[in-house]
């Protein structure tokens, strides 16, 4: 019988330091003929290190890349520790994807407004990524609000070059120099609702806003004072993962499963949860 | 056949019986060839345990304390060996064995087990290799719970639940069921063929979910008084016990044990509890359950929310065995008296 708690398992090709506690890993996945496994942005993994357990992360490059695939994690415990201590040519186990993703048409049809807040960047990466390489099927204008403690904590500054042809991108810094460019972009300083006073909030837009609940709630309000609606607000969650297939209940909100129903859920399915963010 | 006994039952019909004699010879011959676990009297409480003799089995229609989730769902099960980044499946023994005197309860349960762990290959094997045996419930165990026996044990009970053999309490006397081929086979082995068949028709009635259910659910969703958690979070100790002696509690984690050799060791799952505060922590410590109260509200929530929602079955089969386990009086009747009679007051 099919094992749903079997890995695949994964070879480590590329690393690279992205902050002082954030690596990206490229991987390939192990005699398969395909490098990476089929998954839409927004999905997520377990990736498992036998005795350190397993921890969900975001697919985190593009979609159209079968060749190999990313993952962006942050040291912060134990396996992520260890996970940090691999080298190139070490293999890590992978089971999924998992969770719904950005797996309608809603992203390719609407403008969206992205606003990410610390490592809540990662998962747009594979977004965006995916956005760049294929711009017939995404047409629509994307507009990126993206808000990190300091200039060290940013993700992800070689992409913004790339990134910038396609997507309008403003970044916020909690601390720092007003005014300074990074990889282009300038930098405003300040909470990252700021952006919403200091910019033209993209118009006849979806939004989907991903980093700690503190600023999710914030930026609901913000997204409320610009007509956004219920519907149209995309929430990505954090809960405690352990099965990955909706059987263990470590991840529930109110009725769903942020494995199996989300991560992303509408503001509409989820306002009246108590504690839901 | 020469060794059967009739009896007249209320409806004046004449049903076939099987005697405590014959049951006697019939656990007997099971126990050549299999492992028995059932209901035994521990001190002052019945308990499911593996027995060597016919007469260890207390078959009294009461309820055992702990339900029997063990013999389908270890409390900690092997899933895989590891020896560096890759998983072999652990092939574990699983024994050919007689779950023998679940109550009508216990099948309940089963069924939600069987859904939940649908696609799970440990539950599927061990389950391939037991054989399931049902008793009636005594009268009296029906008083505190959701007084199930107001249906009729056959059309309304029976034909929605999972047995290979049922024995319905007749006085001294037993009327014996089927409820799979496996069990005709069996008993036709033993040499008995006095029994009656009972079609699986599906572990819901035609109409669905029960009205009580449905009523519960939308309560608990949509219109009770959130005051009842903070007061029942005031009470609750967060022991975990009612979610131990409970059948329809399936939360489980995911552990690694090391062993002594560089790199191997083994994947387990072991049944956890959403009582417990590491329950909802994620990594830099926090907690989405932040008190006493959140913790029992999910726990409610589960079983009357989500789980008709994701299954279609009751989540709480009424068995009253939480209420017994909890060492400060928490009752989930009084609970749900109070969930479907609160004002409502906007959701939770
Ligand atoms: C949907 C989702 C997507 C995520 N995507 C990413 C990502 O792309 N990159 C990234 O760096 N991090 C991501 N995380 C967070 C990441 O899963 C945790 O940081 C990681 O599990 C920490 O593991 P650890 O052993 O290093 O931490 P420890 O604190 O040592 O973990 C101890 C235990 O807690 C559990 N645990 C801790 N945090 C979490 C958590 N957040 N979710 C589930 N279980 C947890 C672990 O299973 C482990 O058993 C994501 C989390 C979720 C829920
Ligand atoms: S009555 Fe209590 S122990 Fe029995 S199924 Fe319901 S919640 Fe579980
Ligand atoms: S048995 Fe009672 S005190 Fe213990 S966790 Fe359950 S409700 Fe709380
Ligand atoms: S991680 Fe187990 S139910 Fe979602």
């Amino acid at each position: 019988m099919k094992n749903q708690y079997q890995t695949q398992e994964a070879k480590i090709i590329k690393i690279t330091r992205d902050s002082a506690d954030v690596k990206l890993f490229r991987l390939e996945m192990v005699g398969g003929s395909v490098g990476a496994p089929e998954f839409y942005p927004g999905q997520i993994m377990e990736i498992s290190l036998p005795g350190y357990g397993e921890a969900p992360v975001a697919y985190c490059s593009s979609q159209s890349q079968r060749k190999y695939f990313e993952i962006c994690v942050r040291e912060i415990g134990l396996l992520t520790k260890r996970l940090h201590e691999l080298k190139v040519g070490d293999t890590i186990g992978v089971r999924g994807p998992y969770g719904n993703g950005f797996t309608t048409d809603v992203i390719k049809k609407r403008n969206m407004l992205i606003v990410a807040g610390g490592i809540g960047m990662i998962p747009f990466r594979s977004l965006l990524e995916t956005a760049c390489d294929n711009p017939d099927e995404y047409p629509k204008d994307i507009q990126v609000f993206y808000g990190s403690k300091n200039k060290e904590g940013l993700l992800f500054e070689k992409d913004y070059d790339k990134w910038c042809q396609k997507i309008d991108m403003h970044l916020t810094l909690d601390e720092g120099k007003e005014g300074e460019k990074i990889e282009g972009v300038y930098c405003d300083i300040g909470l990252i609702t700021k952006l919403f006073e200091k910019t033209e909030v993209i118009k006849d837009a979806i939004a989907i806003v991903c980093g700690p609940p503190v600023m999710c709630k914030f930026v609901v309000n913000e997204l409320k004072k610009h007509d956004f609606a219920d519907e149209d607000i995309y929430l990505s969650l954090e809960r405690r993962m352990e099965c990955g297939v909706g059987q263990c209940e470590h991840c529930a909100v109110g009725p769903y499963f942020v494995c199996k129903d989300g991560p992303i859920f509408s503001w509409d399915k989820i306002k009246g949860i108590k504690g839901a963010i | 056949m020469a060794n059967t006994f009739y009896c007249l039952n209320i409806c004046a019909t004449i049903v076939p019986i099987m005697i405590k004699d014959q049951l006697s010879q019939f656990i007997k011959y099971l126990l050549a060839s299999n492992e028995i676990y059932g209901p035994v009297q521990k001190g002052s409480v019945l308990e499911v345990e593996k027995i060597a003799q016919p007469t260890e089995l207390a078959l009294n229609g009461q309820l055992t304390h702990h339900s029997w989730k063990k013999v389908f769902l270890p409390a900690c099960e092997k899933l895989f060996d590891y020896k560096g980044s890759s998983l072999s499946e652990a092939i574990n023994d699983y024994p050919q064995q007689v779950a023998f005197g679940l109550t009508t309860f216990d099948l309940k349960a089963l069924n939600l087990f069987n859904h939940v762990y649908e696609k799970d290959p440990y539950y599927q094997r061990r389950k391939c290799k037991t054989l399931l045996i049902g008793q009636s419930v005594a009268p009296e165990q029906d008083a505190r719970t959701f007084k199930v026996f107001t249906e009729k044990l056959e059309e309304d009970i029976l034909e929605h639940l999972e047995f290979d053999i049922f024995f319905e309490q007749r006085g001294d006397s037993f009327r014996v069921m089927t409820g799979s081929e496996e069990g005709q086979r069996v008993l036709a082995d033993f040499g008995y063929d006095d029994y009656e068949h009972i079609q699986f028709a599906g572990p819901t009635k035609e109409e669905g979910l029960s009205a009580r259910t449905l009523a519960i659910k939308d309560q608990l969703k949509n219109h009770h008084d959130p005051k009842i958690w903070e007061k029942l979070g005031k009470k609750c100790i967060e022991c975990g016990k009612c979610t131990v002696a409970c059948p329809t509690c399936y939360c489980f984690r995911l552990d690694d044990e090391a062993v002594l050799t560089e790199g191997e060791g083994k994947r387990t799952r072991c049944w956890d509890s959403c009582f417990y505060r590491e329950f909802s922590q994620v990594a830099g410590g926090h907690q989405f359950l932040t008190d006493t109260a959140q913790r029992i509200h999910y726990w409610y929530y589960h079983k009357f929310v989500r789980i008709p929602e994701q299954y279609g079955l009751p989540g709480c089969v009424g068995c009253g065995r939480c209420t017994r386990a909890c060492p400060v009086g928490i009752d989930i009747n009084e609970t749900l008296a109070k969930i479907v009679n609160s004002d409502p007051v906007g959701a939770l």
